[in-house]
């Protein structure tokens, strides 16, 4: 048994304190000096001052991660605050990468990877995995996972959670890669095991409208659908299912009706954020035109059912291995959608852990290739990734 | 309306290079034919069984706006369709459904809001150009989004091939590492192996060693008996010389001299058990080497009141190997017998016999037994029942025969005895003797 998780988490009003006293939380429970991984979520408000703290604590260890807008374990959960998660292996590798805009200019996404070095391809480790935290921003994030496939000859899973914008107007989320922090790019991390993680992802949302037609669309936004302006649509929907909005309530309504498709019974949903003057819907990572979309909703009891079931099939997927700890990418519309059953949300994946330890982190989604799954961007969906002992 | 006006009009949308400036163009042309509140164009989606609005035109002063015209148009169009997609008809007095079909195949549909319905010569050329207009454009877009789809999918592919052909460099790369250092490994093992093999014959020796020594006090007490009869015969022959009896002097220096053949014997038994493990695999006669066996074995046995039966079978067809190593299963074997008759006496029977493939040597005691519980593990190395002795007699001994291409078995019952079997493939010749010891 090689491989060690510590965890921890904390609110500290000051950034640096909150980033020191999360990371030594987390190496404590760790209980072994040397670190192999660091990976750092953030919510709170100052969050170069939280990788100065970890980075006090931890010194020079590979640190991937994003901000986010919450993060979850077993002691609690914080929205202005720090998790941390380190692990400790001599199993599993782990190489920190990172990207830094400029990948419009056709340069690769990841050239530093190790994947296609010697650590990776054609070594001994049978499990390829790659963790990414990019920002929500700079491209399409279906395009991130279609690119990474492609650059690693489909040879890797990818699962990962990009940084969440904030506020009107948006302000980026920070990347962290070992001790910077920067926006616009990506933060990842190349993990090369000889033993398979448990990863699965899961979503409670099912089909609720007609197929309707993608007929224009560009990087952020749905502007016609069926030939007509995105909100005529949303108009029509909510018309015929006699559901009540206004331009006020429109913003809050709106998530709890993405746009979205089935295909081999995974549904992989966009949530609207909002129309613009010309009707248009804007969406992180819109389908392309052309492509036949639904109108989506769920329940809270079968958003609850989906999470503990996506903790169920990571674990089921470690082929009866011993397990060291967990990473669960959330989604922040989750919370959102919920509101006050968001807690019995994180409870029902916490039970279903059991007393593994783990950090729960609220991204812009979960970007997933995983076996049986369409790859891409999942809004309002959950992701476990449980690694072995 | 002018025909050249119209004549320009037509050709413009004939001559509309996308689908959106053909739906742009048409849908004017019909405003201007029409004169409407307001109008559309909208597309068939044969996948979906709809409509899809493809292009909305609405009248300055109109009392709608175009959500609300889209609408209305997309249900008007709806009913139409549901009842006769191939017909024109003025839906009521307001409303004016066109349908666009080329070959009977449906692409399209005009819906406006007029006060009058259209119709003669210019509407009906409009109608049938703007229907073959959408028609061919609408494939050209199809075929264009097929096109760059097709594109995108090849430049994806492109990437992916260079991927994997990097890959396979390194892969290249990590395989004639692989390649050098297998070689450098298989030097190694070759090494040990010559290594392990050397240390193996030392361990044979070595039980060979403790054998001797097991045998060496009743050895000795097997020469001595000779010895002491030598020594009296020379009394007895110096005595009849002195006494002129040449013919007793004759008789004794005989007796002297099987005396002497006989440790002679003994001797070349104890040379030949001594020899070191050989290389070369010849036939031999288990008779042979029981009878071998015999002469080592007969003294000690004596000592300790235990029986030494032969039942041998005669002739026996040969087998291959070692007769040195093989007698040294057999040494270990009655020794393990002796030690079993607890207390004496009892016998020991060697027995010999063979079946169609092979030849079978036998050693069979009335002694204690093996219990059951550990039959199966006698022949592990460092198992031991006794006080003394390293356990290995029995293990070296199944990998002789196991080494000749035999093996090895034991049937016990506590009480009653335990026979120990050596089978040998049958071997007739020194050809099959070399073939086995390639092996």
């Amino acid at each position: 048994m090689t491989t060690h998780i510590g965890v921890g988490l904390d609110d500290q009003r000051q950034g640096y304190e909150c980033g020191r006293k999360a990371a030594h939380a987390a190496l404590a429970q760790l209980g072994v000096e040397s670190v192999s991984l660091a990976l750092l979520f953030t919510s709170h408000p100052e969050p170069h001052q939280v990788l100065k703290g970890v980075n006090a604590i931890l010194g020079a260890v590979p640190l991937v991660g994003t901000t986010t807008s919450g993060q979850y374990t077993h002691d609690g959960y914080v929205e202005h605050g720090t998790g941390v998660l380190l692990v400790h292996s001599k199993q599993i590798h782990f190489h920190a990468l990172a990207h830094q805009r400029h990948w419009f200019t056709g340069r690769k996404l990841f050239d530093p990877l190790y994947g296609l070095s010697k650590e990776g391809l054609g070594s001994l480790f049978s499990h390829r995995t790659l963790m990414l935290f990019p920002d929500d921003q700079s491209m399409n994030l279906d395009s991130v996972v279609e690119q990474a496939m492609t650059e690693t000859a489909l040879l890797y899973d990818i699962l990962g959670g990009p940084g969440l914008s904030e506020g009107s107007p948006a302000r980026l989320p920070i990347l962290f890669h070992n001790d910077r922090a920067f926006q616009r790019g990506l933060s990842g991390v190349e993990v090369l095991s000889q033993r398979p993680l448990g990863m699965a992802l899961a979503n409670g949302w099912v089909p609720c409208s007609q197929r309707y037609r993608v007929t224009r669309a560009d990087a952020h936004r749905v502007i016609t659908i069926d030939g007509r302006p995105a909100i005529e649509i949303y108009e029509d929907f909510f018309s015929d299912n006699r559901i009540e909005y206004n331009p006020e309530t429109l913003p809050k309504l709106l998530p709890h009706y993405p746009l979205g498709w089935c295909r081999e019974g995974a549904c992989k949903v966009n949530i609207p954020m909002r129309f613009d003057q010309d009707g248009a819907l804007q969406l992180v990572s819109p389908p392309p035109p052309g492509s036949l979309i639904q109108i989506f909703s769920t329940r809270p009891d079968v958003m609850l059912q989906a999470a503990a079931r996506a903790v169920q099939q990571a674990l089921q997927g470690m082929n009866g291995a011993d397990k060291a700890g967990a990473l669960l990418i959330d989604c922040h519309g989750n919370g959102m959608l919920l509101a006050e059953a968001y807690q019995q949300y994180q409870a029902a994946m916490q039970q279903a852990l059991g007393n593994l330890p783990f950090l729960g982190v609220r991204c812009h989604g979960v970007l997933a290739r995983l076996r049986d799954q369409t790859a891409g961007h999942y809004e309002c969906s959950v992701a476990a990734c449980i690694l072995p002992m | 309306m002018a025909v050249d006006s119209f004549a320009q009009m037509l050709v413009a949308v004939i001559t509309a290079s996308t689908l959106e400036q053909t739906l742009a163009l048409a849908l004017a042309a019909f405003v201007q034919l029409l004169k409407p509140q307001a109008a559309c164009l909208l597309l068939w989606d044969t996948e979906l069984g709809r409509y899809l609005v493809g292009d909305t035109w609405l009248a300055s002063d109109s009392s709608t706006d175009a959500p609300a015209f889209r609408r209305a148009a997309l249900q008007i169009a709806r009913q139409a369709h549901d009842s006769d997609v191939l017909q024109a008809r003025e839906v009521d007095k307001h409303w004016h459904y066109q349908p666009l079909n080329v070959s009977g195949f449906h692409v399209a549909a005009a819906v406006a809001a007029v006060a009058q319905p259209l119709d003669g010569d210019q509407y009906a050329l409009l109608t049938a150009a703007v229907s073959h207009t959408l028609y061919n454009a609408m494939h050209r877009q199809q075929a264009e989004d097929e096109r760059r789809q097709l594109e995108s999918e090849r430049a994806r592919l492109e990437q992916l091939l260079r991927a994997v052909a990097e890959q396979q460099r390194m892969i290249d790369h990590l395989l004639a590492d692989e390649r050098q250092f297998s070689t450098a490994l298989e030097a190694k093992v070759e090494e040990r192996t010559v290594e392990l093999r050397a240390a193996h014959t030392r361990l044979i020796q070595s039980e060979k060693l403790a054998v001797i020594g097991q045998l060496a006090g009743s050895l000795a007490h097997e020469l001595n008996n000779p010895l002491q009869s030598i020594q009296s015969g020379l009394g007895l022959v110096l005595h009849s010389l002195e006494t002129g009896q040449p013919v007793r002097a004759r008789q004794d220096l005989a007796m002297i001299e099987q005396e002497l053949e006989r440790m002679a014997a003994i001797f070349r038994q104890m040379l030949d058990f001594y020899r070191p493990v050989s290389q070369v695999y010849m036939p031999l006669d288990l008779n042979a080497i029981c009878e071998g066996a015999r002469v080592l074995m007969r003294k000690r046995l004596q000592e300790e009141g235990i029986a030494l039966k032969l039942a041998l079978t005669m002739p026996m067809p040969l087998t291959c190997g070692d007769s040195n190593q093989l007698k040294q299963v057999l040494l270990n074997l009655m020794l393990n017998a002796a030690e079993a008759i607890t207390p004496a006496p009892g016998q020991i029977i060697l027995h010999t016999a063979y079946d169609q493939t092979h030849a079978c040597l036998s050693v069979s005691d009335d002694g204690s037994g093996i219990p059951a519980d550990i039959q199966g593990r006698i022949f592990e190395p460092l198992f031991t029942t006794k006080m003394r002795g390293l356990g290995l007699g029995l293990s070296i001994s199944r990998e002789i025969v196991e080494r000749h291409a035999g093996q090895l078995t034991v049937e016990s019952a506590v009480g009653l005895g335990t026979t120990f079997t050596i089978r040998l493939p049958i071997r007739n010749t020194s050809r099959d003797c070399q073939h086995d010891f390639s092996r």
